[in-house]
Order: C-alpha cells, then sequence, then structure tokens
C-alpha cells in the first residue's frame, strides 16, 4: 500500500491530505490540521464581553460570522438567566447586512481565486496563473473589496469588526450611509451579472433547471462546463445528508436537517469527537482538527446544505442530476450568492433608521452567572458557540466551526463527510480539488 | 535632512535600482495600470496619497511613482506562521483605485501560501528555491506567532514537518529586509495571550536579525504596502519606535486624530451603548475605547478603501497595535483607569493599569479641560458603580 502526503495550499492556513492507495484507488484519506492556537483555552476567566473581541480572531475569513455567535451566545445566556432581550429590527437587519456581506465576499472569492484557477490548472498543468494576473480576476477581486466595503460601513471595518453587543448594534448609520452601501452592492451586483451568472440576478433566480444556467457565456458556465469535463458531477460524493442549524432567511424558523426531506433537528443531539486529534492521544493523534457529528452521524453543512433545507428549486434540480457531487456543491455557493444578493438589497432599502439600535440589558453583564449557546449560519456553514460564565467571568467557551462538520476525522468504517467524498479517486489533483470544495479553512477548524 | 538632500538622495538611490534588472520579464506596471483602466492621473493622485502618508512632502510625490515603479526588481516572500489569515485578507483590500493590489501583484510575491498555485513539494520547492536565488535581496514579510517549541503544541508545515519556528529562522537568515506583519508576529497575538497554550513568540524573538514590527489586528493594508515603498525609497529601515514601529505610520496615537475627540475635549462621553450621547457621536472612553493609549493612524487611514473604522461604528478603539494587548487592554468595553472586578492577574494590577493609564493620558491632553474631561470620567464611573 502507497501512501502520500501533501500540503495543500491556497486555503485559508495549512492543511494536509495524507491519502492511502490500493490498486491505484484512493482507500482511506486523513485530513490533518496542525497550527493549534488554543483560543477556547485563551478564552477562560476573561470578562464575558470580552469573546465579542477575541472571537473574531479565531478567523480572518469569518470574523463577523463569530462575533455574531458569540453575541447570540450572551443573549441566550441572558434569556435563560430569565431577560429575553428586545433586538429591534434595525439592529437585526445591521447584524445580517454585515453577516451577508461577509458571505458574499467568501462566495465570490472562492469561486474566483479557488475554484477557477484550480480548475485551470487541472485543464492545463503548467498554468502558473496567480490569482491577480489575469483582468477577470482583478474585477472579481474589485468586487471582494466592493462587498466587504458595503458591510464595514456599519462593521467599522473587516476584517475583525467590533460593532455588535448584547442587546444590538454599536453603530449609528446615517441615510448616507445606506446609500453608500446601496451603492457598493449595486456594483458589486453588477460584476455578478455581468461576469459571473451572464444575465440579471432576477432572472437568474427565477431558474428551476440546471440546463437554463448552463448555457448562458459566463464564469459559472465555465466551470461547469469544465467540472463535467473532468467528470467532478460524479465525484466527490458523500453521504448525501445535510444539516443547518443557524437561521436564514430562505426557511422557516431553525434546527432544520435534512435528507431530501426535511426532518426537525434538534441542537441537544449535536456531539464533538476528539478521535485522532493529538488531544486524546498525544503520539497516535494525527490532527489537531475535531469532528462534529449529529446523532452520531456525519452531516454536510455549508451553502449546499442551506439550499437543501431551503428546497431551493434550481438547488433541487442540480442535486437530482447530480447528487451531492463537487459540480453541485461548487454550484450551491453561486446560487447561495445571489440570493444574497438580492436579499441584502432589500434590507438596506428597508433598513428602519429611526429605530434604536440598541436596546442595553437590564442585568449588569459583570454579574452574570449561567449558560449559553449562539448557532449561526456563517459563509462555510453552522458555527456554534457555546459559552458558561460565573459571576461575569467565562468559565469555559466551546465553538464547533462549520469546517468541523466537514473536515472532521472518522474511521475507516464510518469515515468523516469529507473523506468520504474522497474515497476510490484515482488521482491527487482531483482529491485535492474536491477537499477545496468545502471551502478548507484550517485557522477556524483548530483554532 | 535637509529635504533638497533627502529627495537628491532618493532620487540618486531609485535610479540605482532601476538598473537591476527585472526579475520577471513580464509587463511593466504602467501598462499593466493601462491594461486594467487605472490612468496616469490616478496613479499619481494614489502616489501623492502615499507620500502624504509617509509624511513626505508633497513634491515628493514623482519619486513615489518611481518606487512604486521599481517595486517588481523586489522579490517577496510571505510566510503565515500561527494566525487567522486576516492580516493578508486586509493586505488585498487595498485602496482605490487599488494601486496597492496591483504593486502586490507586481512585486514578485515569490511565496504566499494563501495565494499561489503550487501545492504540496512543489511548494515547499518554491519556497526553498526563492530563499536561495534571492539571498540576500528579498523582503521578508511573516504573518502570525510562532509557536516556539517548548510546549507540546506545535506548528508544522509542509510534508517534511518543519516547524513554524524553523521555516521563519531559515527564511530570516537570507532576508534582506524583515517585517513583521500584524500584531501576532509583531508581539505573539491573541495566540500569546494568557495561558498563552502554544507558547506563542514575536518574530522578533526567533531571529538577532532587525525586525521591523507593522502591528495592528489586522494592519491597515496602507501600512503594509507603505513600508514596502518607504523601504524601496530609502533602501533602508524607517524611523522606529521603541517597539520597532515605523514612526510614519504609528507615531500618534488613535486618539489625537479620532473624530469623536472633540466630544473628549468637551467632556461629552458615551456613558452606555445605545444612550443619546452614542446617537450623537460622543467620545467612547467610558465605554472602553483604548485610543489614548495606542499609537496608530486607523483614524487618519481607516480601513477597506477608506470607508469606516471601530470608533465610527461606535465601538471604542481595542489598543490592537500595543504589544500585550490582549492581557493589559482587556477588559474592552471598560475604561482602562476604571477596571473595577478581578482580572487573570487580581486585583493588584488594576491600579498599576490605572496608574499607567493616568500618566499616558495626562501627557496626551492637550490641556486642561483634558485634565477635567478625565476626572469627571473617573468621578462619575465611581458614583454609579
Amino acid at each position: 500500500m502507497k501512501i502520500t502526503k501533501e500540503i495543500i495550499q491556497r486555503i485559508e492556513g495549512e492543511a494536509t491530505l495524507e491519502l492511502e492507495w490500493e490498486n491505484e484507488r484512493v482507500n482511506f484519506a486523513k485530513i490533518k490540521f496542525f497550527n493549534y492556537r488554543g483560543i477556547e483555552e485563551i478564552l477562560q476567566k476573561r470578562p464575558l464581553l470580552d469573546a465579542l473581541v477575541l472571537t473574531p480572531r479565531v478567523c480572518g475569513i469569518c470574523s463577523h460570522s463569530h462575533a455574531m455567535a458569540s453575541v447570540l451566545a450572551m443573549e441566550s445566556l441572558l434569556a435563560n438567566t430569565g431577560e429575553v432581550l428586545h433586538v429591534s429590527q434595525k439592529a437585526k437587519d445591521i447584524r445580517e447586512i454585515a453577516l451577508n456581506a461577509e458571505k458574499i465576499h467568501n462566495h465570490i472569492k472562492w469561486y474566483f481565486f479557488t475554484i477557477l484557477p484550480e480548475l485551470k490548472k487541472i485543464a492545463d498543468p503548467s498554468y502558473e496563473g496567480n490569482a491577480f494576473k489575469e483582468k477577470l480576476w482583478y474585477h472579481a477581486q474589485q468586487a471582494v473589496m466592493e462587498s466587504l466595503s458595503m458591510g464595514s460601513h456599519f462593521s467599522g471595518q473587516w476584517p475583525h469588526g467590533s460593532f455588535v453587543m448584547p442587546g444590538g448594534v454599536t453603530c449609528d448609520p446615517l441615510k448616507s450611509d445606506v446609500i453608500n452601501a446601496l451603492g457598493y452592492l449595486d456594483r458589486v451586483i453588477a460584476f455578478c451579472e455581468e461576469h459571473l451568472y451572464g444575465m440579471e440576478l432576477e432572472e437568474f433566480l427565477s431558474f428551476d433547471s440546471a440546463l437554463q444556467v448552463m448555457s448562458a457565456p459566463c464564469a459559472l458556465a465555465y466551470g461547469i462546463d469544465e467540472m463535467l469535463k473532468y467528470g467532478f458531477d460524479s465525484l466527490g460524493r458523500s453521504y448525501d445528508r445535510f444539516l443547518a442549524l443557524g437561521e436564514s432567511f430562505m426557511y422557516e424558523g431553525a434546527l432544520k436537517a435534512s435528507k431530501t426531506t426535511v426532518l426537525s433537528a434538534d441542537i441537544k443531539y449535536v456531539h464533538e469527537s476528539l478521535d485522532h486529534t493529538f488531544f486524546a492521544d498525544k503520539y497516535k493523534g494525527y490532527t489537531y482538527s475535531k469532528s462534529a457529528l449529529y446523532k452520531k452521524s456525519y452531516f454536510e453543512v455549508g451553502p449546499l446544505a442551506r439550499l437543501m433545507v431551503a428546497k431551493e428549486p434550481l438547488m433541487r434540480d442540480f442535486h437530482r442530476r447530480f447528487k451531492d457531487a463537487v459540480l453541485t456543491r461548487v454550484v450551491a455557493r453561486v446560487i447561495e450568492c445571489a440570493h444574497l444578493l438580492s436579499r441584502t438589497k432589500t434590507l438596506l432599502l428597508e433598513l428602519n433608521l429611526k429605530e434604536p439600535s440598541f436596546s442595553p440589558p437590564k442585568q449588569d453583564i459583570h454579574t452574570l452567572s449561567g449558560e449559553g449557546m449562539g448557532v449561526i449560519e456563517a459563509p462555510r456553514g453552522t458555527l456554534i458557540h457555546q459559552v458558561s460564565a460565573h459571576h461575569g467571568m467565562i468559565k469555559s467557551y466551546n465553538i464547533i466551526t462549520p469546517t468541523v462538520w466537514n473536515l472532521g476525522n472518522g474511521d475507516r468504517d464510518n469515515p468523516a463527510t469529507a473523506q468520504k467524498a474522497l474515497i476510490g479517486l484515482n488521482s491527487f489533483t482531483k482529491a485535492d480539488f474536491i477537499l477545496k470544495s468545502f471551502d478548507v479553512c484550517s485557522v477556524c477548524t483548530t483554532q | 535632512m535637509e529635504h533638497a538632500k533627502l529627495y537628491e538622495r532618493l532620487a540618486e538611490r531609485l535610479s540605482n535600482l532601476e538598473k537591476f534588472p527585472r526579475i520577471k520579464e513580464e509587463k511593466s506596471i504602467a501598462a499593466l495600470m493601462e491594461e486594467h483602466g487605472i490612468s496616469r492621473r490616478d496613479f499619481m493622485k494614489w502616489a501623492a496619497g502615499v507620500t502624504a502618508m509617509l509624511s513626505l512632502p508633497s513634491e515628493f510625490t514623482p519619486l513615489m511613482a518611481q518606487a512604486a515603479e521599481l517595486t517588481d526588481r523586489l522579490p517577496v516572500v510571505w510566510l503565515h506562521m500561527a494566525e487567522c489569515t486576516g492580516c493578508s485578507e486586509s493586505l488585498l483590500r487595498t485602496d482605490a483605485p487599488t494601486i496597492d493590489s496591483l504593486i502586490f501583484d507586481h512585486i514578485s510575491l515569490e511565496y504566499h501560501e494563501t495565494l499561489m498555485v503550487a501545492a504540496g513539494w512543489q511548494a515547499e520547492h518554491n519556497l526553498e528555491s526563492a530563499i536561495e536565488k534571492y539571498k540576500g535581496k528579498f523582503i521578508l514579510m511573516v504573518e502570525g506567532g510562532i509557536p516556539a517549541g517548548s510546549s507540546e503544541f506545535f506548528l508544522t508545515v509542509g510534508p517534511h514537518g518543519q516547524t513554524g519556528q524553523k521555516s521563519a529562522q531559515k527564511a530570516a537568515d537570507a532576508a534582506a529586509a524583515i517585517f513583521a506583519i500584524g500584531s501576532c508576529s509583531s508581539f505573539g497575538g491573541i495566540q500569546a495571550a494568557h495561558p498563552n497554550p502554544t507558547n506563542a513568540q514575536p518574530l522578533s524573538k526567533v531571529t538577532n536579525k532587525p525586525v521591523i514590527n507593522v502591528p495592528g489586528c489586522p494592519p491597515s493594508e496602507k501600512n503594509i504596502v507603505g513600508n514596502v515603498l518607504h523601504y524601496i525609497l530609502f533602501g533602508t529601515l524607517p524611523a522606529l519606535d521603541a517597539y520597532n514601529r515605523p514612526k510614519w505610520a504609528y507615531g500618534l496615537r488613535i486618539h489625537d486624530l479620532c473624530e469623536r475627540r472633540g466630544h473628549f475635549d468637551a467632556g461629552e462621553f458615551v456613558q452606555e451603548f445605545g444612550d443619546a450621547g452614542a446617537k450623537k457621536g460622543f467620545c467612547l472612553y467610558k465605554v472602553g475605547c483604548k485610543g489614548p493609549y495606542t499609537f496608530n493612524n486607523c483614524s487618519r487611514e481607516r480601513f477597506n478603501q477608506h470607508t469606516s473604522w471601530p470608533v465610527q461604528a461606535g465601538h471604542g478603539c481595542i489598543g490592537c497595535s500595543e504589544p500585550g494587548f490582549w492581557d493589559n487592554m482587556g477588559p474592552f468595553e471598560e475604561p482602562l483607569g476604571d477596571r473595577l472586578y478581578h482580572t487573570v492577574y487580581g486585583e493588584g494590577a488594576d491600579k498599576t493599569a490605572d496608574k499607567v493609564g493616568v500618566a499616558l493620558l495626562t501627557a496626551t491632553a492637550v490641556g486642561i479641560a483634558a485634565h477635567a474631561a478625565i476626572a469627571a470620567v473617573k468621578g462619575s464611573g465611581k458614583t454609579e458603580e
């Protein structure tokens, strides 16, 4: 049996993929993450509110997501002690706008700077294209910047804005901020319409058949064509089980799981496994990444899961044709991006500036004791923050990131989601691409 | 040095640099800009902005433009240590008309794990060959704190399982200039916060060569790019403060040019988030702003294409460009001089922080009005509790 190890590049942070081969096929895969920082330990014995500043630093790509999960955990802690905060609709909308900016930027960046160059490299191994050396890349980079500038009118900066507090948001935007933000958003939409979708957003969102989007001359159709060419429509399939625990405008309520049909899900069935980590066994462990399971099973989280839970018509058509293959997973991000652009525009247009940004909690946060949990849908999927506090100080803090759901390590008889997608492949290049289709982020996986 | 002399010296340096061959025979930056639809006029506007940012007189603008055009003579190696990739992200959020990003494209970014296409053995080979080929010539930029081994938690990178510390050392030994990008690389960062589970260290602790610290969590893209241009212009290290931060960027406090400074001087404070003062944009000192203790140019340069910055969004500065700020500046939503409850250091440390805070603030204050304002803050804080 042959074993190959490769360091995976052009992801956030570092990861190593170790493949075990038998008869020229991948028999088993180990996904290894090495850069542990210990943020959960560092959070202990600090004042509760400091988590709002510390947790965004878990990840430079999803910093707002962490701030948001953190603030929801604190609000649920307050609720558990009997105080249900009234967070104004305006504050909720501003939080969603900032979070959407992060998701939109992530999807555009990932599609143009990870997926497309990777596909070009598969077509031509000598392709040396740096992410920023072609005109289309340059325009995509502009769009990425513009989506973040849109959000930073409310969040102050990106990455690592501190603008949420239990009870609302700290910013008090003016009408001019909203108009400016709309200006930025319109430019992002214009880029996506011209280059990504090859048509107007509205038209794209009205489709319910894969064939309708495969014919337009655009970056999406190019990607789909390339993926079809190399068989990615049938490769990289995993369990076909989806989970989206955070709330979304696309489906009613929260806590949903889906295996083609939607079941109701409950957070109490989530558990984190330490198998194969250095924490469980210093010598036998091989990664710092834990694994997250729901009812002892591995589920896929992320845009594909969200759209499946929401029964989005276009997504369901892709899924009907290709199941949870790489192609479906990649297309999901692009479809979700369209919904987010349109939703964010509505939010900005309807934002009621007359409402208060912030309603302070009645209890003194410095004396709070209890537990709370915040669950949100981050760019890469379900993100959970669990906090336990004693007299206003953090006793313990647990973070379950989306990549822990997708990129954990299971066993040979029960591989984790990404592992399962890799088994049976016949080339490293394909394995690398399939791993990247989960939008790998090692910095948040290991914290 | 007099301006005329300095100008002459820089011009001479640039014309010498011009004689060096380009690293890659690609398009000149002028051609590249034209291709992207950026006019010479836009470019000169940008150059004037950077000139001002580096505190150089405006007649140096043509030199700045020339320096930018010469960036393709300069290889850069960017290493990731224990970090969140936020600094790379910040770097990529460059200013309008995004000439900075063009420059980072145009300069020979020989090795950048997040951006490059190569993987596996190829990637490691690229790093080794870049270090070998440009020995003594390249700029090394390191992002992230460096886990220093004596803990059981290591950072190992690549098929050879080399520790982060070792690759940073190796690269530093061969570099012409070394920049620690971000607070993690400069001072250890979040992973070095108490109890520092991975024994993370600043870059300067693992090499004996001079390291220029460009702290911030993240530093603004302008501070990163500005340092490169400064190095090209002068060929020497910039003037540094006590923490090895370039004075042109970290010479003033956030407080000094803050848009809410007038309210501080007038004693108008946000008492708690969401109150009437917050709506009027009053000073955030009482809800924890660390601007008076923090040296950086955020209040002038801002973030995300000059869109905004934390204080504009109604949250205080957290002091992210100061050494050990995770431990020294917390709790983040409380005034530094007003801490009343236990911290990880116990109660005693509060008193010291209090003294330091007041001393610093006193030094900062422009006059009696500010003193009065601080007194008002401290007084009312106590009665409220």
